[in-house]
């Protein structure tokens, strides 16, 4: 796996136990464990405390994987049925006919 | 709601005394700016009586705040009891932040004015320099000239500089709009900016509004505003809806992205959601909330979700190396 992606998951694991207990039973046990196998183990991200979790220097990746995280087992349904189609209209415009011709 | 507990008083009181702070401020920078614009217009010979915008919100804070003790509201203050939450009535907020927001266009439109006065007043005193180094003689004919022929200016050069008041017609405006505020006439416009000001999710609207709007609506015997202020609300969602050549969203979906009143079992603890939107704290004060990681995703895009996702799924796709080195050596270990 790539490293980035490896360091990555590194944080996420170190952020995982802040979150309220009811949260994290949210995220299955499978994937907390595919976390743990592939997270770096050398690389270590430091937790300020004083600051909030957007304020904290974190990798690019580790906020997609807690964006996906958030949608996928996090959210309410009806907030991720409306991020996924959210998502789908942003891809959607992205290639639709109309922007094939921008440059 | 009632606001009559002691946390409720405490909060009112901070509430009132930050507010005051904030408007006077905002006075004294008018006064500030209201001054060195007369002492330009002195100069070059303009007069404009500019009343200050934040005495003007003053009083009309004070004005909307009598209304709504009359109607056995605070306009600063609401508590759930249910919930045990005290925080700012969301109608206050909504009125308090619209008549704010006249001061700082105001503010903007004097910045704007003054800016002119000063390119202006620089224009004159270089005509004033360029004047003083004409030769005497040549002043003196040119007064001659004026005596036999009135129309021709003695000093051509000495001409008031011409000034744009466009931005000066729209602080006057402004201050026309923000005198004239009142609750039946304003008060939808403001309600309905500031829920898009905040950018509730559509589905969450309809029971904010029934919680923390209408109550407040009819006390103020302004119930029958509650439709028209619906129909403002989806007209400003509808805005956002994609262009259908692009994007059709299903009916059944649509509830979440314009706000349904109509639908029922839908979010009913907008008072509570509107709380916590407002709450951002350290990790050690709150850990991780719900509300931390809603804005994580809101700064992460469809494309970026879209290739971690790939890029995992072919990782989970392929054997995980330690996983399998254990069973071959578990397997080993067991054959033995």
């Amino acid at each position: 796996m790539n490293i980035v992606y490896q360091n990555a998951l590194a944080e996420v694991s170190t952020i995982l136990p802040l979150l309220p207990k009811d949260l994290l039973e949210k995220i299955p046990k499978s994937l907390l464990n595919f976390i743990e196998q592939k997270k770096s183990k050398s690389y270590m991200l430091n937790v300020n405390l004083e600051k909030t979790l957007s304020e904290q220097n974190l990798l690019k990746e580790t906020r997609i994987i807690l964006s996906l995280l958030y949608r996928s087992y996090l959210c309410d349904p009806e907030q991720s049925r409306k991020l996924k189609i959210e998502d789908e209209i942003e891809v959607n415009k992205k290639y639709s006919y109309e922007n094939l011709f921008k440059k | 709601m009632s606001t009559e507990s002691k946390e409720a008083k405490d909060f009112e009181e901070k509430y009132k005394n930050n507010l005051l702070n904030e408007t006077r401020e905002l006075s004294s920078k008018l006064a500030e700016l209201i001054l060195g614009i007369q002492d330009v217009e002195n100069f070059v010979n303009v007069r404009s009586q500019l009343p200050n915008l934040g005495i003007t919100c003053n009083n009309k804070l004070i004005e909307i705040q009598k209304e709504f003790k009359k109607a056995g509201l605070s306009m600063y203050v609401e508590e759930n009891e249910d919930y045990g939450i005290v925080g700012s009535s969301f109608l206050g907020d909504a009125i308090i932040q619209d008549l704010v927001n006249y001061v700082l266009k105001g503010i903007q439109n004097l910045e704007e004015y003054d800016y002119i006065l000063s390119q202006a007043s620089q224009k004159k005193i270089k005509q004033i320099q360029d004047l003083d180094k004409i030769s005497p003689l040549k002043k003196f004919f040119a007064r001659i000239k004026s005596w036999f022929l009135p129309g021709e200016q003695v000093n051509k050069l000495l001409t008031e500089p011409e000034i744009k008041k466009d931005s000066l017609f729209a602080y006057r405006e402004v201050e026309e709009q923000l005198w004239n505020y009142n609750l039946r006439d304003n008060i939808v416009s403001s309600v309905v900016t500031q829920i898009r000001r905040q950018k509730y999710s559509a589905h969450v609207v309809p029971g904010l509004v029934k919680e923390c709007v209408i109550p407040g609506l009819q006390k103020l015997g302004l119930g029958d505003l509650v439709p028209e202020l619906e129909e403002k609300i989806i007209e400003e969602y509808k805005k956002d809806l994609p262009d259908a050549k692009t994007y059709q969203i299903r009916k059944e979906y649509m509830h979440l992205f314009v706000p349904d009143f109509n639908l029922e079992n839908q979010e009913e603890n907008g008072f509570v959601r509107m709380n916590i939107a407002k709450e951002t704290k350290s990790l050690k004060e709150n850990g991780i909330t719900l509300n931390d990681l809603a804005f994580i995703d809101s700064t992460v895009n469809a494309s970026e979700r879209q290739l971690v996702t790939n890029a995992i799924r072919e990782e989970i796709a392929e054997p995980v190396q330690e996983n399998s080195q254990v069973k071959k050596k578990e397997e080993k270990e067991i054959s033995e």
